[in-house]
């Protein structure tokens, strides 16, 4: 297997179902996933989309492979305009592993990124801040600080 | 001994030759330690690992097995939470307006 483009990792205090709940259900990922709105049936195969709250798609794309609680492997395809749009889907699991102090370390890598691309350098940025957040408000129950313009 | 977990970062981020390591990962992702010894030529293979060893240790670099090759992998995250967590607050206007600036993953509108 060759290796991903980046892989981003945090320990969180929380257990492995805690995490899986803040990665799938809508209206967690509405606290730290850029505001929006994860909506799948999360079965192989399914679709994934995240939807801004005007309803209109942020990005969108399909389960691979799916074990509850333990990981997701995912497409993701950015719909947020057309330039992030044309870098087209980036394969991108999410891996939980429990910890021996019942916490998870969450995992998540990005493959199929061109380097260079202003869609390559988004991501970089953005899971950061996504994963950050995550563990954040899972942590806290608060939402992270997020930028003026997407308040 | 503390229960900072901000700690191991800070003291990782302390040293100029690790900062160089951290730097030339943000600009190529997933480099081999005979990658990385390039940019640090007067140092040793063995000092090159010990320093990448503490990132490690500190969460800021992964690794991961590529064939019979080891790369290294920049992991921001606890950077970015130093930043949201401590720095944020000294630095919030000056960070904010270049967060407008930048616009990262921005929402349309």
């Amino acid at each position: 297997m060759s290796a991903p483009d980046h892989v981003y990792s945090v320990y969180i205090k929380a257990s492995p179902d805690r995490v899986w709940r803040a990665i799938t259900d809508g209206v967690e990922t509405e606290r730290y996933y850029y505001g929006t709105h994860v909506d799948s049936d999360w079965s192989k195969g399914g679709r994934i989309v995240y939807l801004y709250p005007d309803g209109t798609t942020a990005a969108d794309g399909e389960v691979l492979d799916v074990d509850p609680g333990r990981f997701v492997r995912m497409t993701f395809h950015a719909r947020w305009d057309p330039e992030a749009e044309a870098g087209g889907p980036v394969t991108m699991p999410w891996d939980i592993e429990p910890q021996d102090d019942g916490g998870s370390k969450l995992t998540v890598t990005t493959s199929g990124l061109v380097a260079g691309t202003r869609i390559a350098e988004e991501f970089a940025g953005g899971i950061v801040y996504i994963v950050s957040g995550l563990k954040t408000y899972v942590e806290t129950g608060a939402p992270m600080k997020v930028p003026a313009e997407v308040g | 001994m503390t229960d900072d977990p901000m700690a191991p970062a800070f003291r990782a981020l302390s040293d100029p030759s690790r900062r160089i390591l951290l730097d030339r990962l943000f600009e190529r992702d997933g480099q081999t330690l005979g990658e990385l010894c390039a940019y640090l030529p007067a140092m040793t293979r063995f000092g090159v690992m010990r320093h990448l060893g503490v990132l490690e240790e500190a969460g800021l670099v992964t690794t991961r097995r590529d064939g019979r090759e080891k790369r290294h992998f920049l992991n921001p995250v606890p950077i970015r939470l130093v930043h949201d967590r401590w720095i944020g607050k000294f630095a919030e206007p000056v960070v904010g307006a270049m967060a407008a600036m930048k616009r990262p993953w921005r929402l349309r509108r």
